[in-house]
């Protein structure tokens, strides 16, 4: 919740100091976004490399636990066709790039304004803090409404940390473990999805 | 492309190996951090230095919203349906 007020606060800071022109004209440079975004996806890669938890849940909890990931990422995108019906100026290649997020608002959003456009950046920036904010404040309702993998799919890759304290307490330690899991899982697959979305 | 996914895969053996030094794990941590403010601050200046951009916004945050709910009922139904039907509570067995 405060990791998410901060980043907001930056993206606000840089709107509002954006809008009243004060800032350098390097600032503004693509280059620079450029290369602190590849800086960046090396530095998330070197976080997939440092856990190696994955792997000793995937012994424990067997195959099937896989399942878990493979069907929020269908529902994900599922849901995501549904959502291009209702904003028809989109096409459904932007509508699904903004939810192969899967909640991971930060990457996302810096890998979609460079790939597409700010607008689209912006549209994944909100979607997926929206996406993070309504699992933490409706894991309860969630875990009544679809069982106790509710907020896991949910909380997509933020299941394994943001979310994850929530999960742990309305579905219980075991699934905390399937978040753990699934959340890994799909942060890692956000910036190859998106990727290849907008390749 | 080939350089984003390029990145990260030259990221994963880099992170392997260098796993069990707390000190590096640390840096990498708050550089991430850092990186991805910078970035997003970077995001926000683009929106705010883009008049026409930045006149949309309402319309932004009501698509953000509505893709952002569609997306996680889609997935909570799928969640609940692969409970049901394939896994018939088995995540609960030990």
């Amino acid at each position: 919740m405060r990791g998410s007020l901060i980043i907001l606060s930056f993206f606000l800071a840089g709107c509002l100091l954006g809008r009243l022109q004060v800032l350098p004209g390097w600032l503004c440079n693509d280059q620079l976004a450029t290369y602190a975004l590849y800086a960046l996806l090396l530095l998330v890669g070197m976080s997939i490399g440092f856990d190696t938890r994955c792997w000793s849940i995937l012994r424990e909890m067997h195959l099937r636990v896989l399942l878990v990931p493979v069907c929020i990422t269908l529902g994900t995108f599922a849901g995501a066709a549904v959502a291009a019906l209702l904003v028809p100026d989109m096409p459904l290649r932007h509508v699904l790039g903004v939810g192969a997020g899967f909640g991971y608002y930060s990457l996302s959003s810096v890998m979609i304004t460079k790939m597409v456009d700010p607008m689209l950046g912006s549209i994944a920036l909100l979607s997926n803090i929206i996406r993070e904010l309504t699992t933490l404040l409706g894991a309860p309702l969630l875990v009544r409404l679809f069982g106790k993998l509710g907020p896991v799919a949910s909380g997509g890759a933020t299941a394994m940390d943001t979310t994850l304290p929530i999960i742990v307490r309305f579905a219980g330690e075991r699934y905390g473990i399937v978040a753990v899991f699934s959340g890994m899982f799909l942060t890692v697959a956000v910036p190859f999805l998106v990727t290849f979305i907008f390749s | 492309m080939f350089i984003e996914v390029g990145c990260i895969v030259a990221g994963i053996p880099l992170g392997l190996a260098l796993r069990k030094r707390p000190s590096i794990v640390h840096a990498v941590d708050r550089l991430t951090m850092w990186a991805i403010y910078g970035l997003l601050f970077l995001l926000g200046v683009s929106l705010g230095t883009n008049a026409d951009l930045f006149s949309q916004l309402g319309s932004i945050g009501l698509r953000a919203a509505i893709i952002s709910l569609c997306c996680l009922m889609g997935s909570a139904l799928a969640a609940w349906a692969l409970d049901r039907f394939i896994l018939k509570g088995k995540l609960d067995a030990r």
